[in-house]
């Protein structure tokens, strides 16, 4: 695996649901050219609010949620979080005090993670950051995530950077 | 035999689609854990939710999910999981038809009209919402919620239930050519090489297509009270069995084999075949 990644922490709220994040990435023509796969890898994104769709741009300081999914537009990609609609239980019900670290459940007695626990969300960008490679000296400089909220009504869908919460960012590339 | 046929098909042929509204009726009037009730609340509320998302377990525990629950629908299932002789045995080969939400008809109509239909009398259409609260006198309906717990989900996800006594299920679709496409599935989904990788990305289209719907669909505690969730589910596991079939098709790691798909008392290596679960996966049938 070669990449780099970026721990400026995401999640901070922003007006139109707009979060931008000064992302760096830049490889050797030659050393692009042995790459088969990227991933735009979201460490511990948060699911127990309402349900929400982010979309991902490179290199777009202005993508909002009115920005077309183009090429010429920077898009990267799109995923949506399934969510939970905040918390039926008690009080610390859905307090998960650790995240699972190992990729799957070790034995039958471990299966029963917290349900609450953040998830890793993976967004092959393979296509778009090769584009960015081609077109920008610098190569990638910034991420810009547009979060919209999938509320159960359609007219009550709304820009909602708050609904977005990942520890970590990163890039990972697989030659 | 359970043979899975597809929602396109089951609309052409009128007796198999009054076959499957009956036995959803009847379903839906049993209030144990042989109903539909009992089903949907293992999905989500009310707690707690045994449901895995954003996890290796996705796909095996919903396929042991939509094993019982057909084994529920057929009437062949007892207390606790149990299987036994089918109680009204003109349900006991019924097979949960799937969605082909990628299909070019899907992308025309959005949801089967099947499942969308208003029908007068009675219950009307068992396949378009689901009552699933008590009613606010305090006379329990055939709903599962208690007063309680609905006005929390009410107060919570807005627009997942009606404000009507007894509430019900409520959806509100995106245009039909939003849903996820064949080429989609073809390029992203059923080229994967692993089994992490192709779980979590079937999981992210399946996503998609939950909020998609909108209403009830759209948010975990409440999803699989709306009865389109099980054809979508289906449709999640057909891609699934294909993807196995395939070139690209891998086992899941063999630490997982072993573990148990809570609340069933079934493994993840026991819902690998489903020619040991007794159902396939078919576009049509023809008597």
């Amino acid at each position: 695996m070669l990449g780099f990644e970026s721990d400026t922490p995401a999640g901070e709220a922003a007006a139109n649901g707009v979060i931008q994040i000064p992302l760096k990435f830049d490889m050797p023509a030659a050393d692009w050219a042995k790459i088969k796969r990227a991933d735009l890898v979201f460490e511990d994104v948060g699911h127990i609010g309402e349900s929400f769709e982010v979309r991902a741009f490179f290199n777009n300081k202005k993508a909002n949620g009115e920005t077309k999914r183009t090429a010429a537009n920077g898009y990267a990609g799109r995923f949506v979080v399934f969510g939970h609609g905040n918390c039926f239980g008690a009080a610390g019900h859905c307090n998960a005090t650790s995240s699972v670290s190992r990729g799957f459940p070790v034995s039958s007695a471990t299966q029963l993670a917290h349900p609450a626990r953040p998830h890793r969300r993976i967004l092959t960008v393979t296509e778009a950051l090769n584009r960015v490679l081609k077109r920008y000296r610098k190569g990638l400089h910034t991420l810009t995530l547009v979060v919209t909220s999938k509320s159960p009504r359609r007219a009550d869908r709304r820009p909602a950077a708050e609904l977005f919460k990942c520890r970590r960012i990163s890039i990972q590339a697989y030659s | 035999m359970a043979i899975r046929l597809s929602i396109q098909s089951i609309e052409t042929n009128p007796d198999a689609l009054d076959t499957l509204r009956r036995a959803y009726a009847r379903f839906k009037s049993v209030p144990d854990e042989r109903g539909f009730d009992f089903f949907a609340s293992l999905h989500g509320l009310a707690l707690p939710i045994w449901c895995e998302h954003g996890s290796p377990l996705f796909l095996p525990w919903h396929r042991a999910y939509l094993y019982y629950y057909e084994l529920a629908l057929q009437t062949r299932l007892g207390a606790r999981f149990t299987e036994t002789d089918p109680a009204e045995p003109e349900f006991a080969e019924i097979g949960l038809p799937w969605w082909d939400w990628a299909s070019d008809h899907s992308h025309d109509v959005g949801l089967p009209n099947s499942y969308a239909e208003d029908l007068p009398g009675g219950d009307g259409n068992p396949l378009r919402q689901t009552v699933v609260g008590a009613a606010l006198d305090g006379v329990q309906l055939t709903g599962i919620w208690s007063q309680e717990l609905t006005a929390l989900v009410r107060a919570q996800l807005p627009g997942v239930i009606t404000d009507t006594d007894p509430p019900v299920t409520l959806r509100d679709p995106d245009p039909p050519d939003d849903l996820p496409r064949q080429s989609t599935l073809d390029s992203v989904i059923m080229t994967q090489s692993t089994y992490l990788g192709f779980n979590n990305s079937l999981e992210q289209v399946h996503g998609d297509v939950h909020v998609w719907v909108g209403g009830a669909m759209s948010q975990v505690p409440t999803a699989a009270y709306d009865p389109i969730f099980w054809s979508h589910h289906a449709m999640i596991d057909r891609l699934w069995y294909i993807w196995q079939n395939s070139q690209f098709g891998r086992n899941p790691p063999p630490d997982l084999m072993n573990t148990v798909l809570a609340p069933f008392p079934m493994t993840v290596a026991q819902v690998l075949d489903i020619d040991r679960l007794n159902y396939d996966y078919a576009v049509t049938a023809i008597a």
